[in-house]
């Protein structure tokens, strides 16, 4: 589909290049297809991956991105989950010398984009001594705005992760951008 | 009043409120789309119990692991079981995680931090 060109390239490029790929998706997003990809991780981590505790990590960190930071947003946005041209998902899982990688990508609205990029940069400057307070300012806070929950989610990650956040994103209407997260965890 | 009980699912715990024991269980794994809506019927029973509650109440946490939108469900319980506590309830919550699970011991203790209940850490042999 012309539309996602730029998602298709960017697919193309992101495969192979993290070590070896162990699971790969990019398509349609739907809450069965959700839950299909959470599970497909999850078959894949038992299979090659012993350590249980790092099954769970992963596990949870691809939870956390697809459900909270991702999925979570199209709520706000509703047209766009309806829409064809900005219902497309990547989720890639592999495995290097040293880490896991989960790769995800996903339409947002604009400020969307703009909220996760300062919401992870801000994270990124954090010690892990730092991240855990925020973690527990915001868990303890109450009430939490839709955005505030998918800030938990990515304090949550960056301290599971215990590694820099990457991201990107593409821009080229002024509705929605293509966000990718990065998120390394190494073994 | 009725035991309050919920089977795991793949992305759902068990829950096990027992009434007339005072002996409250969660268990499995926690990663429910919607957790408030998940969780909503849980928060009313606590409500009712907390009307007629028993002397003493044990909740176990037995978890395997939880999405974040869980883990402010979570924090909501707790208050509720703070609120017993402080109208002069014994409260009494045991937290299990396996051995090398740094990321559940965290956990524990990052609710150990924000709640005000006497939380007890166990480690669970493998």
């Amino acid at each position: 589909m012309k539309v996602h060109s730029e998602v298709d390239t960017l697919y193309q490029k992101m495969r192979g290049a993290n070590g070896e790929e162990l699971f790969a998706f990019k398509g349609m997003m739907n809450d069965d297809i959700l839950g299909e990809i959470l599970s497909r991780v999850e078959d894949t981590l038992s299979e090659y991956e012993s350590l249980m505790k790092l099954q769970r990590r992963i596990n949870v960190i691809a939870v956390e991105i697809l459900q909270n930071i991702f999925h979570h947003f199209e709520g706000v946005d509703s047209t766009t989950v309806n829409d064809p041209s900005h219902n497309v998902v990547m989720f890639l899982l592999s495995k290097g010398k040293d880490a896991y990688y989960i790769i995800a990508g996903n339409y947002v609205p604009i400020e969307t984009a703009e909220f996760l990029k300062e919401k992870i940069d801000s994270i990124n400057n954090l010690s892990v001594e730092e991240l855990k307070k925020r973690y527990r300012k915001v868990l303890s806070n109450g009430d939490f705005s839709e955005q505030g929950g998918a800030g938990l989610g990515i304090i949550d990650i960056a301290r599971k992760s215990g590694q820099n956040l990457d991201y990107d994103f593409i821009t080229n209407d002024n509705r929605n951008s293509f966000f990718t997260i990065k998120v390394s965890v190494p073994v | 009043m009725k035991d309050f009980l919920k089977k795991d699912t793949p992305k759902t715990p068990l829950i096990q409120m027992e009434y007339e024991s005072g002996y409250f269980l969660i268990s499995g794994r926690s990663i429910p789309e919607n957790s408030i809506e998940f969780y909503r019927p849980l928060f009313e029973w606590l409500d009712e119990y907390n009307t007629k509650p028993q002397s003493k109440t044990q909740f176990d946490v037995r978890l395997e692991y939880f999405n974040t939108s869980s883990s402010k469900c979570l924090v909501e319980v707790f208050r509720k079981l703070e609120f017993l506590k402080a109208s002069g309830h014994e409260v009494e919550v045991n937290w299990y995680y396996e051995e090398d699970d740094e990321d559940m011991q965290e956990s524990g203790e990052d609710f150990k931090e924000v709640i005000k209940l006497p939380i007890h850490m166990h480690i669970l042999e493998e």
